[in-house]
């Protein structure tokens, strides 16, 4: 196995979208909804600025210090025990962000497919699977989800598609009605989701070359805004105000559709490009977790921590909620905060003690 | 145990701990141990004197009764050894037939031709030397002693071309030639592939692989001539690779024929064949082909140095070496493409990849494959371009079917029956209620009988071949659903997921595949479509990390490179295909002139 992987722009392109598309489909939609309404759209255009202001200082630093991530470029500025600190800090947002998606895949399953599965089992096959490809290296992760992104892009026009007969587009009307502070509680949580591109800071030194990553941040962007957009709007045509008070509401959007009495369902089809999402976001996680406990302890290598790190997540998957509820409790309420955080305060903090320190060297 | 016993089973003391003999023997010994054990046949030498070197040969070839020696004698001074016979200045064919040795066959086509006239000059070394020896007998009769592998050579070629000639016609006078054997090579011996050896073992390495050895009185080197021949295979289209439109010609078990069969497609000195032997005891020829400047030099030493390490008694066919030099020998994939067409390891060559070829069979090996390779026909090439295109999209539907279908109907049934549209789960649920088994027990033992049935039907007789599957579709599809055993559906799906598994070109490819589905069958059937996902996870994580001699398996695909997905998810036409794969050398992309797209005139 080489270590000195390499992945191509594209491939950090292929990696970001499923990474942030994948979990905030079921999500984004219904939380959105249940504050701003049928000015949702607004929200997310809001909060696509934003994080477009924040993705694009992460790439601006990034490109400047190339070979290094976000973490080691805090080394770089400000130093060693900040480095440390960083690092650590990471690690565990990094176990928060592999547990989540998996306690929704598990809690998923359970409720819409395999209600007699213990949840167990399902947590354990489907970490395994991540951990395998967390130990075959970002380069196989990103080939992987070269598959994902066509395929996802696709299914959600599709869907589109199939779901427009169920459009009622005087859903909209009351356009613009939301006030602005309605609409930036909205924006939060599209926000946490949106602002998740900040892992590219921490896959620029595996990048081929750096030069395309301004370009490919845009692209990135530009994607990741059209499809949420269009997924709320899918959501929010078809199921109106109830949108808010659906759990998974794109998923029970995505039910409706019924073609010529033949197609009565598509939602397993969505279920298994939802998971196959999820599996990529994972397994990138946990690459990126086993990576910086590496670069914490300054190991040759991070093979040896795929196991060890794969079983304390599957513990900390059993561990962190107690159930459904507690978790939707979670993503809507804690989640947005601690995002904005780590995904955009403290890169933006970084892009700042850089222009700083630029300023004063010249 | 009693004592003497015990001094057979004690160890040989070691060298150094060995009592000391007394003096005298000791020393004869220390010298007998610094020798090496040397027999004559393992002395790799030829010998001047053609006795004791016909000896050395019959002590090798003992019991070998399809060796032949054969020992004629033609005009020539004896150097070296003393003459046998009584020296004459002018030889006749009488006194050449006459000393023809009794042990040798008499050679079939040999016919009495015209006696060779009276010479007035032979060889150059006929000439008495100039240094004041005395000049040695000259116009003695010379021994040549032949020797060659019975059936392996083609003996009216030798009588013809050999013997015919040492034995009636007049030797030109040679020179340049320094050593009887060149002078043989040069001036006696009308055989177009002939080369001269110092060693023993190269002569008998040649004489082992259908060439005719000959060696000549006083010279330390023996001439091979190459008349090989030996009864094979006429070319035949390939039974496995047949096509509707283009060549129909496949290798056979020859590999010179199966080398002439690639050069007549591609006549340039850049196409190499690089040849090696493998094989302690079989001493197979191997070739390695390649278009140089076209091939990736990486892959191309990958290549040489992975087949060159392996060391094997025996090489039988192109399989042997493909388990060594394979990337991942424990994926279902196969990481090297076989093809038994000339044409497409032409096509192959073209795109910079590497073949190689084993003599004894006619399968060859393509490195580095991708997995679209094996989901692409020649036929595609032929094709005018959007047929290829849908038939392509076909395969891959085909392909997706036989994976996928009967974990999916089982899924389907037993976790996901309201997907079904309702009339339809009607009749499944009629037809599963009335089998006593679970759709994924049916669905495992249909499919296990689908391949007994398979595997059969490929190692029987053409004849009883066709009853296996009168009696298979009979006895497994209709007797089985009569009796309520399997449901009628679970038939239809098995029934279509064997077609489609046939419809991928590449046989290794579709077994992998048809494999695949046994536990993606048990995924199915304990976890649902949670579960095929789960397999399918699994199958592309592990298609991606796939490398074939470092190029990804599943390139252009992942990584995904969008120009060369015109060759894969389409083929488009000749023209728009200008640039070479990946496979092929950085250096050389280029492989015909772009804005050739046909347009009708003005």
């Amino acid at each position: 196995m080489p270590e000195n992987e390499k992945i191509d722009a594209n491939q950090l392109m292929f990696l970001l979208v499923p990474t942030v598309i994948s979990t905030a489909i079921l999500i984004v939609p219904n939380v959105v909804a249940m504050y701003t309404r049928q000015d949702g759209w607004i929200s997310i255009i809001a909060a696509w600025f934003l994080v477009l202001a924040s993705t694009l200082s992460i790439a601006a630093v990034c490109s400047h210090y190339p070979g290094s991530t976000l973490i080691q470029i805090t080394g770089n500025l400000i130093g060693k025990w900040f480095e440390k600190t960083m690092c650590i800090l990471y690690i565990y947002f990094f176990v928060l962000y592999i547990t989540v998606p998996t306690n929704e895949i598990v809690d998923f399953t359970a409720l819409y497919a395999l209600a007699r599965t213990p949840p167990t089992i399902t947590m354990v096959l489907f970490l395994t699977l991540t951990g395998l490809a967390a130990w075959a290296g970002v380069e196989v992760i990103a080939r992987a989800a070269g598959f994902m992104l066509p395929m996802a892009q696709i299914f959600v026009v599709i869907a589109t598609v199939l779901l427009m007969r169920d459009f009622h587009f005087d859903l909209l009307k009351p356009a613009l009605s939301t006030p602005a502070p309605e609409l930036l509680r909205g924006s939060l949580i599209p926000m946490a989701w949106l602002s998740e591109t900040f892992i590219l800071g921490f896959l620029t030194p595996w990048l081929r070359e750096l030069k395309p990553v301004v370009r490919i941040t845009w692209w990135t962007m530009a994607m990741l805004g059209s499809t949420m957009v269009l997924v709320f709007l899918d959501t929010f045509l078809v199921l109106g105000p109830l949108t808010g008070h659906v759990t998974y509401s794109f998923y029970t959007a995505i039910r409706q559709v019924s073609i010529a009495n033949f197609i009565e369902r598509i939602d397993p089809v969505v279920v298994s490009v939802w998971v196959y999402g999820v599996f990529i976001k994972v397994s990138l996680f946990l690459w990126l977790l086993c990576t910086a406990v590496q670069r914490l302890f300054a190991l040759a290598n991070y093979r040896p921590l795929v196991l060890p790190t794969t079983l304390f997540c599957m513990v900390a998957t059993m561990w962190t909620f107690r159930d459904a509820a507690s978790m939707d409790q979670f993503l809507t309420y804690t989640i947005p905060m601690s995002s904005i955080l780590f995904q955009m305060l403290l890169p933006f903090m970084i892009y700042i003690v850089h222009l700083y320190k630029r300023s004063r060297r010249q | 145990m009693g004592g003497p016993e015990n001094v057979v089973r004690k160890p040989k003391p070691l060298k150094g701990e060995a009592k000391k003999l007394p003096p005298p023997l000791q020393d004869r010994l220390t010298i007998l141990e610094s020798q090496p054990i040397v027999s004559p046949a393992n002395q790799d030498k030829i010998d001047p004197d053609i006795d004791r070197m016909e000896q050395t040969l019959k002590q090798i070839f003992q019991n070998c009764s399809d060796v032949v020696f054969r020992r004629v004698s033609i005009e020539g001074e004896v150097m070296g050894t003393p003459p046998v016979r009584e020296s004459s200045d002018a030889l006749s064919a009488k006194d050449v037939l006459e000393s023809i040795p009794a042990s040798a066959p008499v050679p079939a086509g040999t016919g009495f031709g015209t006696p060779a006239a009276t010479d007035s000059d032979g060889p150059p070394w006929v000439t008495p030397p100039e240094d004041g020896r005395p000049a040695p007998d000259t116009r003695r009769p010379r021994d040549v002693l032949i020797v060659y592998v019975d059936g392996l050579l083609d003996f009216r070629h030798l009588d013809d071309m050999v013997l015919k000639p040492l034995l009636f016609d007049r030797p030109h006078p040679g020179d340049g030639a320094t050593n009887p054997a060149e002078w043989l090579q040069l001036h006696a011996v009308p055989v177009g592939e002939t080369r001269v050896v110092d060693t023993l073992s190269r002569a008998i390495q040649s004489i082992l692989a259908g060439e005719a050895g000959l060696f000549v009185e006083g010279s330390d080197r023996a001439l091979i001539a190459s008349i090989r021949g030996w009864e094979k295979r006429s070319i035949q289209e390939p039974n496995t690779e047949q096509v509707i439109r283009g060549p129909r010609e496949g290798f056979v078990e020859t590999l010179r024929v199966n080398t002439s069969l690639v050069r007549r497609k591609i006549r340039t000195p850049k196409l190499k064949v690089e040849a090696l032997n493998l094989g302690t005891l079989t001493n197979t020829d191997v070739v390695i082909l390649y278009i140089d400047g076209v091939v990736d030099n990486q892959v191309l030493e990958e290549v040489r140095q992975r087949v060159r390490d392996i060391q094997i008694d025996g090489i039988l066919e192109t399989g042997y070496i493909e388990e060594f030099i394979e990337d991942c020998w424990w994926s279902p994939f196969p990481t090297l493409m076989d093809t038994e067409r000339p044409d497409v390891v032409a096509a192959q060559l073209l795109e910079g990849r590497v073949a190689i070829l084993v003599d004894g069979t006619p399968y060859a090996l393509v490195a580095p494959m991708t997995f679209w390779m094996g989901l692409q026909a020649n036929e595609d090439y032929y094709a005018r371009s959007m047929i290829a295109t849908a038939i392509r999209w076909l395969r891959l539907c085909f392909g997706f079917i036989a994976l996928f279908l009967p974990s999916f109907y089982v899924a389907l049934v037993s976790f996901q029956q309201e997907m079904v549209p309702t009339t339809f789960l009607l009749n499944v649920a009629a037809s599963q209620e009335a089998t006593p088994f679970p759709a994924v027990v049916e669905a495992f033992l249909m499919e296990f009988m689908f391949e007994t049935l398979r595997e059969a039907g490929v190692r029987l007789p053409k004849a009883v071949g066709s009853a296996i599957s009168i009696v298979g579709a009979l006895v497994i599809g209709q007797a089985a659903v009569q009796a309520g055993i399997v449901s009628a559906p679970m038939v239809i799906v098995v029934a279509t997921t064997g077609i489609a598994s046939f419809t991928i070109p590449r046989f290794s490819i579709g077994i992998a595949i048809r494999l695949l589905r046994f536990p993606l069958l048990f995924l199915a059937g304990t976890l649902g479509f949670f579960g095929i996902t789960v397999g399918l996870i699994a199958i592309l994580i592990h298609l991606s990390m796939l490398r074939s001699f470092g190029v990804p398996y599943f390139e252009p695909l992942a990584p995904l490179n969008g120009w060369h997905l015109r060759d894969v998810l389409i083929r488009a036409p000749r023209w728009a295909l200008w640039k070479r794969p990946q496979t092929a050398t950085d250096r050389n992309r280029k492989r015909l002139k772009p804005g050739q797209k046909p347009s009708p005139p003005n």
